[in-house]
């Protein structure tokens, strides 16, 4: 074979210097890390998934969110709305996959490594996910941790607000054993402010205390007849329901609101065998409740009346109610930023049910709070009681932020940020549709996930939606775009022409050479993501 | 494509050297250049034990001037019309010395085939000479400043044929003519099927005998187009079928690779300067000129 014509051949001129632009390498934030409510690191844990690597995923989840399953059954997922898959197939089904590493964790028992506790217990008034989720990082950043809770079970809301059809106990206890499991102490029936002081944590030993109290109280209809027997408090309800109770509702039952406790309250009524009427003063779209919960609840035969208000309650002499309805129009949109519902005149109706459930949600109920912490600082309080959101996500975000911002304040020193940049508020530009190259992604639907068909729901409070198998999770994983992240593809290197792009051994990435890189931009073009740009060659 | 799929740790950390390029960065191709890509390519395909002729084209400056070359490869420049029969000449040399394990390559533009050294191509095809012919088809003589040639296609721009009087003739077809050579193999390619090349290549080297490879090879210089747009453009030209991949083995047997949905050669042509002064009549001209060639291309696959 002959001797290569360029051996001890002069040296290649550095042809980089012909370039006025530039490409470099830059993560964009993926729309769904950006909109999810507890500030996951959503594509990593999919890139993760993809691989199998349900461990390193769980790990993760768990930095932001200690309750996949719950969240992956419950959560409004707010991170699939702007998911960027939904122009090619639908949007990638990140809740299911959520709720999939969930009830991973929980067959494998898995409970996050936990140092060696500090000196500096900390007390949390309240055990809804706000509460429960701040004592989680607080044990994680090694505080001993206990939990006071008024009632004689933990859970809040999740426990006593949601019903079992949409998460089952099983689950919830399930989530709560990894706290245990993780030593931290849980104090039943004791009432901050009745049979729990701040002298009594005081003199306990404890550093701090965080208060996680909820909301407690219903808000009220404000009109004549609202304490009459037959009206009633559809949180309290609720709360009975969950208990076990069998409350004797019977016949027609109009329920008043359009959030959450509306809805439930209307499902669970009708899966006693009630007819349950939901009277809203706005309409459908203005609803707070969850669109799915109000799909399903539609599909499960709940009878609605939109722009209708009550006036007034009477009862009559057969034993039932009377209720006045007034029509509604809307007007200019309110300080809620939703259309102001105006009565109109002479539009009056009667409606004659057995039961009215009072369901408008819940308001901060005054006095729970003390003026003053253990150390004489300002009292912390997370989740709906700090007017942080009103979803268990946003609850359990808010209980997170507050086990950092004390344990920081009492040990005098920031934790470590292992946290994801979306969970630090670090959001940089948002990969757009626009952005990625298509040309790389075939249109794939997204799998319906398992759901009983309306007839199925009826007369049980079974878990209503399945779960996707675990062939259907990976597929969505991979078809996840990973917007505006590096997954190491290796298109720019395959498609540069000057050799520019190299792999940087021992350092997991890619690197340009900008001896070298002419600037085409064909790497940047070609990238399927977006993780690639370019600016001037002298912007840097 | 699976390489899409991308890994997420330190995947390739195990397999240093895997990645280790013969091509050197600092050669002299315009930025952009489609050619650059497949030669990358085409070495990791073929691996060490190869030898370059290479005629007068684009491709002789981006090797760099002597002694310095870009290639890593022994590389045999040549005149320009003997692309074919200098490939062969080396592959006798190989011959007499008693080397069979060298693959021959003989890296060509598109005048450099279609044009002036397609007689020595098409005598080498009769002699069957062992050599791989890697035709990259830029669709004019880039070299010296954008001259027409028989694959430029008709309604071009070039130097030679003004916008107000764009290239009349349309593009041979050298797939036939090889094809009526009834060399072993043919095949075209593009680079934005990177993996259907790859696969091209690999089944070109492990043949005996005269095989070619008609590489779609976008020239921003020459086209007038975003130098980004390289890749952009070797899809395009797929689907919009303006550049069918297939393949034809022993002359006989014709296979189609790709058949994507179909997008209308407007999309293709519109990044193009070089088809910018094109009339509507002119774009429904290559419009029916393409449905004709995808027909008759049809044809001899469903004969097969
Ligand atoms: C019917 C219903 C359905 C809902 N559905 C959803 C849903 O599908 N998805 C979603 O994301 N969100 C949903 N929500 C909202 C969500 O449940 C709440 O936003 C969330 O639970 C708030 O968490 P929290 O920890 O702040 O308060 P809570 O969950 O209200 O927890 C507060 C806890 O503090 C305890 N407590 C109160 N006062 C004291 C005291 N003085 N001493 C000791 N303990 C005390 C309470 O007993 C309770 O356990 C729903 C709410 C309702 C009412
Ligand atoms: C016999 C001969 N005529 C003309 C030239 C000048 N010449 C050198 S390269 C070239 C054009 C090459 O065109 P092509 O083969 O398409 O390759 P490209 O430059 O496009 O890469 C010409 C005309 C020459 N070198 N020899
Ligand atoms: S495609 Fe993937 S990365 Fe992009 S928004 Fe959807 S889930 Fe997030
Ligand atoms: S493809 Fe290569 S030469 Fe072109 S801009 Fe990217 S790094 Fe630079
Ligand atoms: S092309 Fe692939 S490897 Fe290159 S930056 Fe984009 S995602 Fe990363
Ligand atoms: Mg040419």
């Amino acid at each position: 074979m002959p001797e290569i014509a360029a051996s001890g051949g002069a040296p290649l001129p550095r042809t980089g210097l012909w370039r006025y632009l530039e490409p470099y390498y830059q993560d964009l934030t993926p729309p769904c890390n950006n909109a999810c409510l507890t500030g996951e690191d959503i594509v990593t844990q999919i890139r993760l998934v993809q691989e199998k690597r349900f461990q390193e995923a769980v790990e993760l989840l768990m930095r932001v969110n200690p309750f996949p399953a719950i969240l992956g059954r419950v959560c409004p997922h707010p991170c699939e709305t702007p998911c960027n898959r939904k122009a090619m197939g639908g949007a990638v089904s990140i809740r299911q996959m959520e709720r999939f590493l969930g009830d991973w964790a929980i067959n494998q028992e898995y409970c996050p490594g936990i140092p060696k506790a500090n000196g500096l217990p900390v007390a949390v008034i309240g055990s809804g996910p706000a509460g429960l989720s701040c004592a989680f990082y607080l044990r994680t950043l090694g505080h001993p941790v206990t939990v006071f809770e008024k009632e004689n079970l933990a859970g809040g809301l999740l426990r006593f607000g949601i019903p079992e059809f949409r998460l089952p106990r099983n689950i919830l206890e399930a989530e709560l054993s990894r706290l245990e499991r993780m030593g931290i102490q849980f104090e039943l029936e004791k009432e901050f402010g009745k049979n729990l002081t701040l002298k009594d944590l005081t003199s306990s030993g404890f550093s701090e205390v965080v208060f996680a109290v909820g909301l407690g109280k219903s808000r009220p209809l404000g009109i004549p007849g609202e304490n009459l027997p037959q009206v009633v408090d559809g949180v309290q309800w609720l709360k009975g329901l969950h208990r076990g109770q069998r409350p004797s509702v019977r016949g027609r039952v109009a329920v008043i609101g359009g959030g959450n406790t509306a809805m439930d309250c209307a499902r669970c009524l009708l899966r006693l065998g009630v007819t349950p009427i939901v009277i809203y003063r706005r309409s459908k779209p203005q609803m707070p409740a969850l669109p799915e919960e109000i799909r399903e609840a539609e599909e499960e035969g709940v009878e609605f009346r939109f722009l209708t208000a009550p006036v007034s309650m009477d009862t009559v002499p057969e034993g039932g109610l009377r209720i006045v309805l007034v029509r509604m129009k809307l007007g200019e949109r309110d300080s809620s930023g939703r259309p102001k519902p105006i009565p109109i005149p002479g539009s009056e109706e009667e409606l004659s049910v057995e039961f009215v459930f009072k369901a408008l949600g819940e308001i901060v109920e005054e006095g729970p709070l003390p003026p003053k912490n253990l150390q004489g600082g300002q009292v912390i309080p997370c989740g709906d009681c700090a007017g942080k959101g009103g979803t268990a996500a946003q609850a359990i975000r808010s209980g997170r932020e507050a086990a950092y911002a004390l344990s920081s304040r009492i040990q005098g020193v920031s934790p470590a940020p292992s946290l994801p940049a979306q969970a630090r508020g670090i959001v940089l530009e948002v990969a757009k549709f626009k952005q990625l190259n298509a040309s790389y992604f075939n249109k794939e639907p997204r799998p319906p996930a398992p759901l009983l068909s309306p007839p199925e729901r009826a007369g049980h409070f079974r878990e209503l939606q399945g779960a996707l198998p675990e062939s259907d999770i990976l597929s969505e994983a991979a078809r996840c775009f990973k917007c505006g992240t590096c997954n190491l593809c290796g298109n720019c290197e395959i498609f540069c022409p000057d050799l520019a792009i190299r792999w940087e051994a021992g350092k997991g990435r890619y690197s340009i050479d900008e001896d070298f890189c002419k600037g085409c931009g064909v790497c940047v073009e070609e990238c399927p993501r977006a993780a690639i740009h370019m600016r001037y060659a002298d912007a840097q | 494509m699976n390489h899409l799929q991308g890994g997420f740790l330190p995947h390739r950390d195990g397999e240093a050297g895997a990645h280790k390029e013969t091509l050197s960065p600092g050669h002299l191709a315009c930025a952009g250049c489609g050619l650059m890509p497949a030669v990358k390519l085409l070495q990791q395909v073929l691996g060490p034990r190869t030898i370059f002729v290479v005629p007068a084209c684009c491709y002789s400056v981006i090797d760099g001037a002597y002694p310095s070359s870009a290639t890593g490869m022994p590389v045999m420049h040549c005149a320009f019309e003997t692309a074919a029969s200098s490939a062969s000449g080396v592959r006798a040399g190989l011959e007499t010395l008693g080397i069979r394990d060298v693959t021959v390559v003989a890296l060509a533009g598109d005048g450099g085939t279609f044009d002036i050294g397609l007689q020595a191509l098409s005598s080498a095809a009769e002699r069957n000479e062992d050599i791989l012919y890697f035709c990259y088809d830029n669709e004019a003589y880039m070299n010296t400043g954008i001259q027409r040639s028989s694959a430029t296609p008709r309604f071009s721009w070039t130097t030679t044929t003004p916008e107000a009087i764009p290239k009349a003739e349309r593009k041979k077809d050298l797939g036939a003519i090889l094809a009526a050579h009834r060399i072993p193999y043919f095949a075209t390619a593009s680079l934005a099927y990177p993996e259907d090349l790859r696969r091209k290549l690999k089944t070109a080297k492990e043949m005996k005998g005269l095989r070619v490879i008609h590489y779609f090879c976008p020239c921003p210089t020459g086209w007038k187009s975003d130098p980004r747009h390289m890749v952009r453009l070797a899809r395009l030209a797929v689907e919009s079928r303006v550049f069918p991949l297939h393949e034809v083995f022993e002359g006989e047997c014709w296979v189609l690779n790709m058949d994507p949905q179909p997008v209308p050669a407007g999309k293709y042509l519109e990044l193009q300067g070089r088809f910018g002064g094109r009339t509507p009549d002119q774009e429904a001209a290559i419009q029916k000129e393409v449905d004709e060639n995808w027909k008759r291309l049809m044809r001899k696959v469903k004969a097969c």
